[in-house]
């Protein structure tokens, strides 16, 4: 028994100290820098908002309905800030809490898988027939689901779309119902699935940008045999199954237990149309082997247009859900949301398409104006 | 057949590779040897297809292979000196990565698989992710990735670095094996007793340029010298090396 207690105490011991010495808190990691960074933006909220609440809360004589009115927002800041927090030392620690070659060797050949990689491989082999495709689906949700850049790119991505999530909810409730109305009208959480969507989808395209190891992109293009839309077939395929499936079920989960079954499955229905409509649209142009691209475009990309579009996209979102909830009342009205929504994916994949077919295939190289590429291909 | 003709690789104002031309066939190995900076891994890199030379051109069966680049890498096996891989897929799933994108059918994908793990002894840490491997194991994995599709063309830069003694061994015969069953094999390294047993002919390339271009046997009537390395070292250093050597001690122990 007291070796029993003493085998766990180690291995306690053990885990936890992984846990907190791991390859991004390491002075010699790559990620070190950006854990700093990214410490010092969580940092900055916490010293200064304090002084925003005193001047908020600290006036004498307030009712509890203006109080109420008044702390929503704040409430919400810091829900999402949690949240936010929560997710990116997730992201980083993931690895932490799974075991490594060491501890398998230490404490037997553990079968350890993790359930969404085995989940992904399992739909490889069903969903993904052609074996090109195959073979990029696989990589992507490796990528996406192991390397520590990506996933903090996509884990703050998720931040800020329950943000902006919760931005949208908290205007429109607001503005129709006042505050504490409830129960929420059901269109705005059409509105919150679309915002989480962008979002998600958006952060894919910025986590795809980076390459996923810049020294290893010769194995990439040294096995581009002239597939693109392979490629990029596997790389959608495995963004909808292991990156937008999960979020949309997920919230039709929480969409089942306020509304029932059939608003669920409708709206997640029209969850992922819209979302394959969005990385259609998000990807047009792209041009680049995801994951492979010599110039790393996440940080240098963002353009003023993808602002715009955002601030329109956040303006709007709440009419676009309000009018898919219209349509999606009658069967009519489905039927030709559902055709439109496939035309339009249809006309864009064939834009895309197009594009890279008239580029002469997927580049590994991207030269924006104003910086250099690493020119290796000349 | 492989044939380099004339290749010249300028980087602003450096010519790294200086009109470099020679052919290797079937069955054949060309060992390609140079000191550190000499050039070979710049001529490697113009070889397979992941750089464009400045001059020059680089033929495989009569065909310039940027004429149709695509079709060209499906006969190719590279191994290359670092090995630089995606650290967090496991050897196991780098090889399904590399068999799958080159359109392998999956079945005999897998069988290849098991076989190249279990040969060269990778098959325990086979679910351990790359980068809990050591660099021979990695090697390995690498050695493994060119192969799985059989390729007609081998070309390995500095393919035995971190390898152990035993591996290494093994991995000669390999090349021997391979070249027997037709392969076409160039074998880039600075291990001059490895390319003088595996080579049936080699260049000596010193800044950019070949100052030799025979087989071992013939390179040894010619200078009258009984080992490669005596003629790598007449061909490619100015000093006497145990003169340097010496000097080098001085430094340190002074």
């Amino acid at each position: 028994m007291s070796d029993n207690r003493q085998q766990f105490r180690l291995l306690t011991r053990h885990f936890f100290r992984g846990f907190l010495d791991n390859d991004l808190i390491s002075p010699s990691s790559d990620l070190h820098g950006l854990l700093a960074k990214v410490a010092a933006v969580l940092v900055i909220p916490g010293l200064m908002y304090p002084f925003r609440l005193l001047f908020t809360y600290g006036r004498p004589f307030r009712e509890y309905r203006q109080l109420d009115l008044l702390s929503w927002a704040d409430k919400s800041t810091f829900v999402t800030l949690s949240l936010v927090v929560m997710g990116l030392l997730t992201a980083l620690e993931w690895d932490a809490l799974q075991l490594d070659r060491r501890d398998s060797l230490a404490f037997g050949a553990l079968p350890i898988r993790s359930r969404t990689i085995l989940w992904a491989k399992l739909a490889a082999r069903v969903i993904v027939r052609n074996q090109v495709e195959r073979g990029f689906f696989s990589f992507t949700v490796h990528t996406l689901v192991r390397s520590p850049w990506h996933r903090v790119v996509l884990a703050a991505f998720l931040g800020g779309a329950l943000a902006l999530a919760m931005v949208t909810l908290d205007f429109a409730t607001v503005a129709r119902d006042g505050v504490g109305s409830t129960p929420m009208v059901v269109s705005h959480a059409l509105a919150m699935q679309f915002v989480v969507l962008v979002l998600v989808v958006a952060g894919v395209r910025a986590a795809a940008a980076a390459p996923a190891e810049l020294r290893a992109n010769w194995t990439l293009r040294l096995l581009d045999t002239g597939q693109p839309r392979r490629w990029m077939g596997g790389f959608r395929k495995a963004v909808v199954f292991a990156i937008v499936g999960p979020v949309v079920a997920a919230m039709a989960g929480a969409v089942w237990l306020q509304y029932g079954w059939h608003t669920a499955w409708t709206y997640a229905l029209a969850d992922l149309v819209f979302a394959v409509l969005t990385f259609d649209v998000l990807f047009l142009g792209f041009g680049r082997a995801p994951f492979a691209c010599e110039f790393d475009g996440a940080s240098g990309e963002a353009k003023l247009r993808w602002y715009v579009l955002a601030a329109l996209f956040t303006i709007a979102v709440v009419g676009v859900a309000e009018l898919v909830t219209l349509l999606l009342g009658s069967f009519r009205g489905s039927v030709s949301l559902a055709v439109a929504s496939l035309g339009v994916i249809a006309w864009l994949r064939w834009r895309g398409n197009r594009a890279v077919s008239a580029s002469g295939g997927l580049a590994f190289e991207h030269e924006e104006p104003g910086t250099q590429a690493l020119g290796l291909g000349a | 057949m492989l044939e380099a003709r004339a290749l010249v690789k300028q980087f602003g104002g450096l010519r790294a590779v200086d009109q470099v031309t020679f052919s290797v066939g079937p069955s054949e190995v060309l060992g390609y040897l140079g000191p550190n900076g000499s050039g070979k891994t710049t001529t490697v890199n113009m070889l397979v297809g992941l750089i464009q030379p400045t001059a020059g051109q680089v033929h495989f069966g009569g065909q310039d292979i940027w004429q149709d680049i695509v079709a060209y890498r499906r006969r190719v096996g590279y191994v290359p000196e670092e090995p630089n891989l995606y650290p967090y897929l496991t050897g196991r799933e780098y090889l399904q990565l590399v068999g799958r994108l080159r359109g392998l059918p999956e079945a005999a994908l897998d069988r290849k698989i098991a076989a190249l793990l279990g040969l060269f002894s990778l098959e325990p840490d086979s679910h351990s992710p790359l980068s809990s491997y050591s660099k021979g194991m990695r090697q390995k994995v690498l050695i493994s990735a060119a192969l799985v599709h059989n390729p007609d063309l081998l070309v390995f830069d500095e393919p035995m670095s971190g390898l152990d003694a035993a591996s290494a061994v093994v991995f000669r015969h390999l090349i021997k094996g391979l070249a027997r069953a037709g392969k076409v094999v160039l074998y880039s390294s600075h291990e001059l007793e490895t390319v003088e047993r595996v080579a049936d002919r080699v260049i000596v390339l010193h800044q950019g340029r070949m100052v030799a271009h025979d087989s071992v046997e013939r390179l040894r009537e010619l200078m009258r010298l009984e080992s490669l390395e005596q003629i790598f070292s007449e061909l490619v250093f100015t000093e006497d090396p145990q003169a340097v050597a010496g000097r080098i001690v001085d430094a340190v122990i002074s």
